[in-house]
C-alpha cells in the first residue's frame, strides 16, 4: 500500500488490510489535518478497509470535525460502507 | 342524487377566452358572482398561462375571429389535461375548426350568436359532474388517509411483534462452535418469514456435553393463529430447558404436547420436529410430527432421509413416538420447514426436486440458502433452515504457529497467513477478502484478548491518537501467546480452510455481535462483521477466547 499526498488530497494505492497500513494512513492524515480541515481521501484501487481505519476516520469526522470526502473505486467496498452506514458520515463517492 | 345549485357553481373556476373585449365584458357582467373565479384572456399565451397557474375547472373558448386561435388553445390544454371540460363557442361556417376541435376533445359546441343562459346551463351540467368527481376524490383521499393511518399502526405493531419473535427463537450456536473429541460442531439458521408474523419458529439449544436440542414448529395455515401456536411451542420448550432444566426428549415432547394441545383450536394442526442430538454417543432421537424429512449426509457423501414418525399435533393427539438414528458417520444435518420444499422454482418445478442435490453440494447453510434463493422467483411461504455441520479436525492440520503479543507479530501473522493462501492459488480478490478476515480476527485476539483492551478503551485511544503507542506499551513484557491453526478439510470435491485463532485472554465479549449481525449503526464489532461478510462463517468457542472461520478453496 502506498500513500501520495498533495495539499488536501491523499491518494492511497494498493489494498488496505494490515496494521501497518493503518499506521501509515494515520501518520499521513495526522500531518494533513494540521493544515487542512477539509480533506479528500482517494482509495484508488483498494478492495477493502480495516476496522481500525474505519475507527480512525470516524474519529477524524466526529471527534476532530474534519470535513472528509472519501472517494472509492471498488463497488464492493462501497457496498460494505453502505452496510456499515458510513457513506453519509464519510461522504463516500464512487470514482468512475 | 346530486343536484346543481348556486353553491356548487360558486366553487368552480372558469377560464373564458375570447379575442373580443366586449364579449368578455358582457360575460363578466352577467356571471361574475356565480363562479368562484372567472379568468379572462384574449391571447393564446395568456390563456395557457392562466390554465397552468390557476387550474380552472371549465374552459370556454371563443374562436370565431381567428382561424387557429381557439384550436391552438384547446390543443395545448389537452396536452396538459385530458379531463377538463372545454366548451367551444364558434360559427358553424367554420367547419374546419369544428372538425379539428372534435378530434382533439372539445366537449360542447355553441353556435353564434350564443344564448348566454343556455351556455351557463351547460356549464352547470359540467359543474354537476365535476362536483361529483370532487366528492368521490375527497372520499377516496379520506379513505386512503385512514388506511395509511391503520397501515402505519399495523406495521409498527408487526415490527414490535417480530422483534419479540426473534427474542423468543434461539440459536445457542450463533456465533459459536463447539469442539468435542477433535470434532467441530457449528449450527447455522436461515429464517425468513413471508409475513411479519411467521407461522414458522425454531430453537436450537446447546444442552452441554455434546448434546443439542432442536425444535422447528410450523403452524398449519397462515396468519396470527398459526404464528401464535408455533411461537408458543418454541417458547414453552425453551422454558422447559431454561427454567425447568428438562433435557430429556420424551419429557420435553410430553410437556409441550400437553401445553400446546390446550391452546389449539378444534381444526388446527401443528407440525413439529423435536430432535435431540448426542454428538458424543452419535445418537439422534426424534419425534417428528408431519415435518419434511430431516436430511443427513454421511462421510461418503450419501444422503439419508429421516421421515416423520408422527401425524401433526392436534387436540386429538394422545400419544407420540420417538425413534433414534445412529449418526456416527453423519457430517451434515438439515432440518427445515415445508416452505422450503413447496416453493415453485424458476424451471417450473418445486424446490423439493432440487433440495437433495443442493444440500449435498453445499458445505454450509450459507451456500445452501444462496442456492435456494437463486432457484426461486419469489418466496411463497415461511422458510426455516437449521443446518448442523460436523467437521472432523483430526489429521487435517495444514500449519500451526504460535505468535507473541507484539504489534510486529500482528504484521508477521498476517503475512504468514497470506503466504499460506498464496500457495493455494487463491485469486487476488479472495486473497484480499480472506486476509482481511484473518487480520480483523487476529487483531481482536491481540488487543481485546491478550492486551485486555475493551472496545470503549480502544475508541478512546483512537480519539486521543495514542492507540498504537498504547498497544506497543501494553505489549512490553506481555508473555501471552496467540496460536493459529490452519486446517484443510475436504468435502466431496471441494476443499475448505478452517482457521482457528486462540488467545490467552479472558474471552471476547460476544454480546456485541448480536447487534453487529443485525446491521447496527454502532461502531462495535465492525471487524467481526467484515470477517463474517468475507468468509463462509465466523464462530467463537464457548469462552470466546478462540475464534474460527471457514473459507472455501475455489
Amino acid at each position: 500500500m502506498n500513500i501520495l499526498m498533495q495539499d488536501d488530497i491523499t491518494h492511497i494505492t494498493g489494498n488496505i488490510k494490515s496494521i501497518n497500513d493503518f499506521e501509515k494512513i494515520q501518520l499521513a492524515l495526522e500531518k494533513q489535518i494540521k493544515t487542512h480541515k477539509k480533506i479528500k481521501l482517494f482509495f484508488i484501487d483498494s478492495l477493502s478497509i480495516t476496522s481500525s481505519v474505519i475507527g480512525y476516520l470516524n474519529k477524524l469526522v466526529q471527534g476532530d470535525k474534519i470535513d472528509l470526502e472519501l472517494f472509492v473505486s471498488n463497488k464492493s467496498l462501497i457496498e460494505l460502507l453502505k452496510d456499515l452506514k458510513l457513506t453519509d458520515v464519510f461522504k463516500v463517492k464512487l470514482i468512475k | 342524487m346530486t343536484t346543481i345549485n348556486s353553491k356548487q357553481l360558486s366553487s368552480l373556476n372558469l377560464l373564458y377566452t375570447d379575442t373580443k373585449k366586449y364579449t368578455l365584458n358582457l360575460f363578466e357582467k352577467k356571471f361574475k358572482n356565480q363562479f368562484k373565479n372567472i379568468f379572462f384572456s384574449n391571447t393564446v399565451e395568456k390563456a395557457l398561462e392562466i390554465f397552468i397557474t390557476n387550474q380552472p375547472d371549465i374552459v370556454v373558448v371563443d374562436s370565431s375571429i381567428s382561424d387557429r386561435y381557439g384550436i391552438e388553445i384547446i390543443e395545448q390544454i389537452r396536452i396538459m389535461n385530458k379531463q377538463v371540460p372545454i366548451i367551444l363557442v364558434t360559427n358553424f361556417f367554420q367547419k374546419e375548426v369544428v372538425v379539428s376541435a372534435l378530434k382533439i376533445g372539445v366537449n360542447n359546441f355553441f353556435e353564434k350568436p350564443v344564448d348566454l343562459n343556455i351556455l351557463v346551463e351547460t356549464i352547470k351540467d359540467h359543474a354537476k359532474l365535476i362536483n361529483i368527481d370532487k366528492f368521490v376524490k375527497e372520499q377516496k383521499d379520506q379513505e386512503i388517509k385512514e388506511l395509511k393511518k391503520i397501515e402505519k399502526y399495523k406495521s409498527y405493531q408487526e415490527n414490535i411483534a417480530f422483534q419479540k419473535e426473534l427474542k423468543i427463537m434461539k440459536n445457542d450456536f450463533d456465533p459459536f462452535v463447539r469442539e468435542f473429541n477433535e470434532q467441530a460442531i457449528f449450527v447455522n439458521t436461515y429464517y425468513k418469514p413471508l409475513d411479519t408474523l411467521s407461522g414458522d419458529a425454531y430453537t436450537v439449544r446447546d444442552i452441554g456435553h455434546g448434546q443439542i436440542f432442536i425444535l422447528i414448529a410450523d403452524g398449519m395455515g397462515k396468519g396470527l393463529s398459526a404464528s401464535l401456536s408455533a411461537m408458543n411451542a418454541v417458547m414453552f420448550a425453551n422454558y422447559l430447558i431454561d427454567a425447568k432444566k428438562i433435557f430429556n426428549l420424551k419429557k420435553i415432547v410430553e410437556n409441550t404436547m400437553t401445553y400446546i394441545s390446550a391452546i389449539l383450536l378444534e381444526e388446527e394442526a401443528l407440525c413439529l420436529n423435536f430432535t435431540h442430538l448426542n454428538i458424543i454417543d452419535n445418537k439422534m432421537e426424534y419425534a417428528k410430527f408431519s415435518m419434511p424429512a430431516t436430511l443427513l449426509i454421511d462421510n461418503s457423501g450419501d444422503i439419508i432421509k429421516v421421515p416423520s414418525n408422527n401425524p401433526p399435533l392436534s387436540i386429538y393427539t394422545k400419544d407420540f413416538k420417538i425413534d433414534s438414528y445412529d449418526v456416527s458417520s453423519t457430517l451434515k444435518f438439515l432440518f427445515y420447514s415445508d416452505g422450503v420444499i413447496e416453493n415453485t422454482t424458476k424451471n417450473g418445478g418445486v424446490y423439493q426436486d432440487q433440495l437433495l442435490k443442493d444440500f449435498q453440494e453445499s458445505f454450509t447453510e450459507h451456500e445452501l440458502h444462496n442456492k435456494f434463493t437463486e432457484s426461486i422467483f419469489q418466496q411463497e411461504d415461511d422458510v426455516t433452515f437449521v443446518m448442523l455441520n460436523r467437521l472432523n479436525l483430526s489429521k487435517k492440520t495444514l500449519d500451526r504457529k504460535i505468535f507473541n503479543t507484539t504489534t510486529e507479530d500482528v504484521q508477521t501473522a498476517g503475512e504468514w497467513f497470506e503466504n499460506i493462501l498464496i500457495k493455494k492459488n487463491f485469486s487476488e480478490e479472495l486473497l484480499n477478502r480472506y486476509s482481511i478476515a484473518f487480520n480483523e480476527l487476529y487483531m481482536n485476539a491481540y488487543e481485546h484478548g491478550n492486551l485486555s483492551i475493551n472496545t470503549k478503551e480502544k475508541h478512546k485511544l483512537i480519539a486521543e491518537g495514542t492507540y498504537m503507542d498504547q498497544l506497543n506499551k501494553l505489549s512490553i513484557g506481555n508473555d501471552k501467546k496467540i496460536e493459529v491453526t490452519i486446517r484443510e478439510i475436504k468435502y466431496l470435491n471441494h476443499h475448505y480452510i478452517y482457521t482457528t485463532i486462540t488467545d490467552e485472554g479472558n474471552g471476547f465479549d460476544t454480546d456485541i455481535l448480536k447487534d453487529v449481525y443485525k446491521g447496527t449503526k454502532r461502531y462495535n464489532g465492525r471487524g467481526v462483521y467484515m470477517s463474517k461478510r468475507n468468509t463462509l462463517g465466523v464462530y467463537y468457542s464457548k469462552r470466546a477466547n478462540s475464534v474460527s472461520f471457514l473459507i472455501k478453496i475455489v
